[in-house]
């Protein structure tokens, strides 16, 4: 169980401590995400329909965009320095491999998302309606769903001359259910309902976030294995 | 684990080469057929008239595309688990013929409701379906023809029609969703109760027509792809990562 | 196929002004979008040949 455990965990902590020294991916994602909130607010001026209306497709746009931004890089820096054929190498479960992004991702997107949240509510004085745990529990089941399969087409899209323009084109197709359950929900809540009107988007988005997760752990080996 | 044995020779194609020319002749027949019931046999639909007769190609190409796909998928992940490069070949072969009733399907599914609903587009839940898997599709071909390393454009692709097809499911039940939040006008009527027997034959016969095309191409362009893979193993192997490689072209 | 297309097209021509009356408004617009979507369908199948005769060709100069 260790031998699952300890490269996970290794992974998992030296994707943070990176992150934490350079703050690169956090500072771009973070960025474009206030950055998206200002130019939404100019875009949405002449046109006369209320910023805090259309909250909810606000978010759940920019935080896809954000996420495919950072998402793209996740095997980048490895990529570049050769240092993921020594990971390979080494005799660790791909599924531990995979999951370790995951979570290092979701951490970025989780960021991004609070960053994102704290500043519509600055601009547009958003209201969490009556039951913010499940606001961000909407929030929190499409990261996961979404960087589960943002994780595993990263390592598809890497090894393509295309990079991280392709990215977008393979991710948003199968990204619908996220987009779907994830704006209803949240506009509903913003809307005031109370959360026995989330339920049913909430339960989808989850079964969106198990399949994802599951075909990722189980597919990530082919991505990564030669032959 | 999957490389070309260059022992494989011309008599596995044999198989292939026969499904095609009979496939190839039962689908011509049918073809003809389907034809003359379309525009002689079937009757004209009472509240949209002639242009009710899109159905039966529309109905029958989105089938057989999406038959092909589900093809594309399966042999995807048996090529995954087998590694039997003429699984592979399958999974592209259905995948290209996925891409082509897909199109067919999109542009006739929109000149129908141009007519019947006054408008190219809906975001009615089939027709997004459709449009979802075709790029889907798309991406499946953009990974196979952007990464050099032909044994890896193979297995990435296969990953990128797994997932989905997994995610098929949901996407289903999210664009129906949809329509659920925005209750669409007289979509489903003219397919629905009031569909006559001699509609419902004709569709049908367009159903048999299309698979038919579908598996006499299929097995025409599978052949192909056999030979592809087993002659150039003559050849001097090609140069590996030397930047965009056109699988397709 | 072209044939099979011309003949189509001739039905469809043919066919029109028996049921004309029956069309709302008695355009001629539906029956383009009926001819353009059958054209289309068979047009891309085709194009689907085409490309397989391509590579079949292909394999012929480059294998022997």
């Amino acid at each position: 169980m260790s031998s699952w455990w300890r490269p996970f965990a290794a992974m998992v902590w030296k994707d943070v401590t990176v992150e934490l020294r350079t703050g690169q991916r956090v500072a771009a994602m973070g960025g474009f995400a206030v950055l998206a909130g200002i130019l939404f607010n100019y875009a949405l001026a002449p046109t006369g329909a209320r910023p805090q209306d259309l909250a909810s497709t606000l978010i759940w746009i920019t935080i896809v965009f954000a996420g495919t931004l950072g998402i793209g890089r996740t095997f980048e820096l490895e990529e570049e320095n050769g240092a993921f054929a020594g990971v390979l190498l080494a005799p660790v479960a791909r599924d531990a491999l995979y999951l370790a992004k995951v979570v290092s991702n979701l951490l970025l997107v989780l960021v991004t998302l609070v960053l994102l949240v704290f500043a519509f509510t600055l601009f547009f004085g958003l209201d969490l309606g009556r039951s913010p745990l499940m606001f961000w529990s909407s929030l929190t089941l499409g990261a996961i769903g979404f960087v589960g399969t943002g994780t595993l087409f990263a390592a598809v899209t890497v090894r393509s001359s295309m990079g991280a323009t392709l990215l977008p084109v393979l991710l948003f197709p199968v990204l619908v259910p996220v987009i779907v359950f994830g704006a209803t929900s949240t506009s509903r809540l913003l809307a005031g309902l109370g959360a026995d009107q989330v339920a049913g988007p909430l339960r989808l988005l989850a079964a969106y976030a198990l399949v994802a997760l599951g075909s990722g752990a189980v597919l990530f080996r082919f991505a990564v294995d030669d032959g | 684990m999957s490389r070309t044995s260059g022992g494989r020779t011309a008599p596995s194609v044999r198989g292939p080469a026969r499904w095609a020319v009979v496939l190839g002749i039962v689908a011509g027949a049918l073809i003809l057929f389907f034809h003359w019931m379309v525009f002689f046999y079937v009757p004209t639909e009472a509240s949209m008239g002639i242009v009710q007769r899109i159905f039966y190609v529309h109905v029958p190409a989105a089938w057989a595309g999406e038959m092909a796909f589900g093809i594309a998928a399966f042999c995807g992940g048996m090529y995954l688990w087998l590694g039997d490069e003429r699984l592979d070949v399958a999974a592209e072969t259905a995948a290209e013929g996925g891409m082509v009733f897909f199109t067919a399907a999109l542009i006739a599914g929109p000149l129908w409701a141009k007519v019947a609903w006054g408008t190219y587009w809906t975001w009615e839940p089939r027709l997004t379906f459709s449009l979802l898997l075709w790029m889907i599709f798309l991406g499946y071909f953009l990974v196979r023809a952007s990464i050099a390393n032909k044994e890896q454009a193979r297995r990435l692709s296969a990953i990128v029609a797994i997932v989905g097809a997994l995610d098929i499911p949901l996407i289903h039940v999210s664009v129906n969703w949809l329509r659920s939040l925005h209750p669409e006008p007289v979509v489903l009527r003219q397919d629905g109760p009031q569909l006559d027997g001699r509609m419902l034959a004709t569709l049908m016969v367009g159903l048999l027509a299309f698979t038919v095309v579908f598996f006499a191409l299929f097995a025409l362009r599978y052949g192909v792809g056999l030979l592809e893979r087993t002659r150039p193993t003559d050849a001097p192997p090609e140069p590996d990562g030397s930047g965009l490689m056109m699988e397709e072209s | 196929m072209l044939a099979r297309m011309l003949a189509a097209a001739l039905v469809l021509l043919a066919a029109a002004p028996l049921d004309a009356a029956q069309v709302v408004g008695g355009t001629l617009r539906p029956y383009w979008h009926v001819f353009i979507a059958y054209a289309v369908a068979w047009l891309v199948v085709l194009g689907w040949v085409v490309h397989i005769a391509r590579r079949l060709g292909r394999l012929d100069r480059g294998g022997n």
